[in-house]
């Protein structure tokens, strides 16, 4: 599945190359979503993850000639995206956070295994989840999120980051265990 | 440490990322050892958490906004004629690589070749400028073909550039804006003018390497300064004469086009580099500096005009490429917190600066 995709975007860039600009609008339709979530809860904003993805597509449809096609082409766009997200996060402070818009829009998470819950009880734990999260560091975070969040596989991770494969086993086996740590202080704030 | 080995192997074991190997001695710990399989359960809290969280999806496609800002970006090139105007997802857009991709290809080759041959004649030229002077022909222009070529070839671009005393080389800009530099070139195009008058007389010194440059181009086109200025302000000098000025050919123009305007007192480089790099206008030339806001399409209808006119106006050269002006503006503006446009309806700074120049004398014999 991996590497059909990987034909795919193939295909498109070389016609993007080729002066066909919708075909790099297919690739912005295709996973303007999955990079706009992820970026959303790797920054916790929802304003910003918007900004960082469209830079991230002008970016790459600007350099679009410089990719090597070592990686996936969703590789190198995260790459992208995450460097425009964090700099981005770093120079501005969140205008909205994602638990506001959430709150706002009243849009309900999705919970993709587990037992079934109320809608408000969904809500609370997501907030919970949230809130612990941004106690984690941003590197921890990221890993996190490109593996809970984004399915990404080992392999896929370590080309993003740039790490070896070891090492981001080793980092997310940490990342869980401090994710863990918070939401047992969330949980136990909430119970008292 | 081993213990902690072993416990990094139960996250990618829940993974699934685990050789058959590994994941065979983790199910045989886990089946001795209900710490571990406490911990195990701890993980797959984690993940579950994690999976709770809520799924963005974008309000819009972002399709039309990321073509719109590429388009201003210089990435895709002018439209067929039956797409009016605008970039839309489907609409197939002939950009610059297909359009230019391959005839750019052939004519910088040829460029390089006259380039070099103008190099090895020019050989009153300080050391400091002889990498200039590789891409110039007439004196005071350079060519397009040459300086993409050597980006092309991975060339710093610094060492391009000439040199002079109080200049500041913003390679930090230059280095941000190399992918916009290089469509920033395709601005240098200009519009399609059905008007668009014939070079100039004053700058057919070089009939080959004018050859070799426009193979490719519309007629007309265009020497691009490859100097930078210290304060990053996209610069245009134009050689006039003092009949264009008397006349205000300059203001009209710039009243019809309704863009906004003023005269300014400063230069930012010295006059006597300003004659050094465009070509002697005399001891001492007048100067004209006026600060201009205008759009990019803009300025490239203001340059397209005045080259427009063929007796009032001689040389057009734009000195530094519009983007790093945006570029620069949008990093002051972020860096004041002020919201920032890339919009092409949003004007920027520019200064034209009319050099007074009177035209040879004519050679027309006497009746």
């Amino acid at each position: 599945m991996f590497g059909a995709a990987v034909k795919d975007d193939a295909q498109l860039i070389d016609e993007a190359l080729n002066g066909d600009s919708s075909a790099f609008g297919q690739l912005v339709t295709k996973y303007q979503d999955r990079l706009y979530n992820t970026l959303a809860h790797l920054v916790g904003s929802t304003d910003l993850a918007y900004d960082a993805v469209q830079d991230a597509f002008v970016q790459a449809l600007v350099k679009l000639e410089t990719f090597e096609r070592s990686s996936s082409f969703y590789t190198w766009l995260y790459r992208i995206a995450f460097n425009q997200a964090i700099s981005r996060r770093r120079r501005e402070k969140p205008l909205v956070s994602v638990e506001q818009v959430q709150e706002a829009s009243g849009h309900e998470p999705v919970d993709r295994c587990g037992p079934p819950e109320s809608k408000l009880e969904q809500q609370e734990r997501a907030a919970q989840v949230r809130a612990a999260l941004a106690k984690v560091s941003d590197e921890h975070r990221a890993i996190l999120i490109l593996r809970e969040v984004d399915d990404c596989p080992y392999e896929q991770i370590a080309e993003i980051l740039d790490l070896p494969i070891g090492t981001i086993r080793s980092r997310l086996h940490r990342a869980r265990l401090q994710l863990r740590d918070q939401l047992k202080g969330v949980f136990q704030e909430d119970v008292t | 440490m081993a213990a902690e080995i072993r416990e990094e192997l139960l996250s990618a074991y829940l993974d699934g990322e685990l050789s058959a190997e590994d994941r065979a001695r983790v199910e045989k710990f886990l089946a001795s050892s209900a710490e571990w399989r406490q911990l195990l359960d701890e993980l797959r809290s984690v993940r579950s958490s994690m999976q709770s969280l809520a799924r963005h999806k974008l309000p819009e496609d972002l399709c039309p906004a990321v073509l719109r800002r590429a388009e201003r970006a210089g990435i895709g090139g002018p439209q067929q004629p039956a797409a009016a105007g605008k970039i839309t997802p489907g609409t197939v857009v002939r950009s610059w690589w297909s359009r230019g991709g391959r005839r750019r290809m052939l004519w910088p080759v040829a460029a390089i070749a006259a380039a070099l041959l103008i190099a090895f004649l020019d050989t009153d030229r300080k050391p400091a400028e002889k990498q200039v002077a590789q891409t110039r022909a007439p004196k005071g222009e350079t060519f397009i073909g040459a300086r993409q070529l050597a980006e092309e070839q991975g060339e710093n671009k610094s060492q391009n550039l000439s040199r002079h005393p109080g200049d500041e080389i913003e390679s930090e800009t230059m280095r941000e804006n190399s992918a916009f530099a290089k469509s920033a070139e395709n601005q240098n195009v200009p519009l399609l003018e059905p008007k668009m008058a014939p070079a100039a007389p004053s700058s057919a010194a070089a009939p080959s390497s004018r050859a070799a440059e426009n193979a490719g181009r519309s007629a007309g086109l265009l020497r691009k300064e490859t100097a930078t200025s210290p304060d990053d302000t996209l610069t245009i000098v134009c050689d006039v004469t003092s009949a264009f000025v008397r006349d205000r050919g300059f203001e009209k123009l710039l009243d019809e086009q309704q863009i906004a305007y003023r005269q300014s007192d400063q230069l930012h480089f010295p006059e006597a580099d300003l004659n050094d790099r465009y070509g002697k206008a005399g001891k001492e030339p007048v100067l004209r500096p006026y600060l201009v806001e205008a759009t990019p399409a803009q300025v490239d209808r203001i340059m397209a005009l005045l080259r427009n006119d063929a007796l009032g106006v001689s040389k057009v050269v734009k000195h530094h490429e519009y983007a790093k002006s945006r570029a620069r503006d949008e990093r002051l503006a972020q860096a004041a917190n002020k919201p920032t446009q890339l919009d092409a309806n949003v004007p920027a700074r520019v200064k034209f600066v009319l050099r007074i120049v009177e035209p040879p004398p004519s050679s027309d014999k006497e009746p």
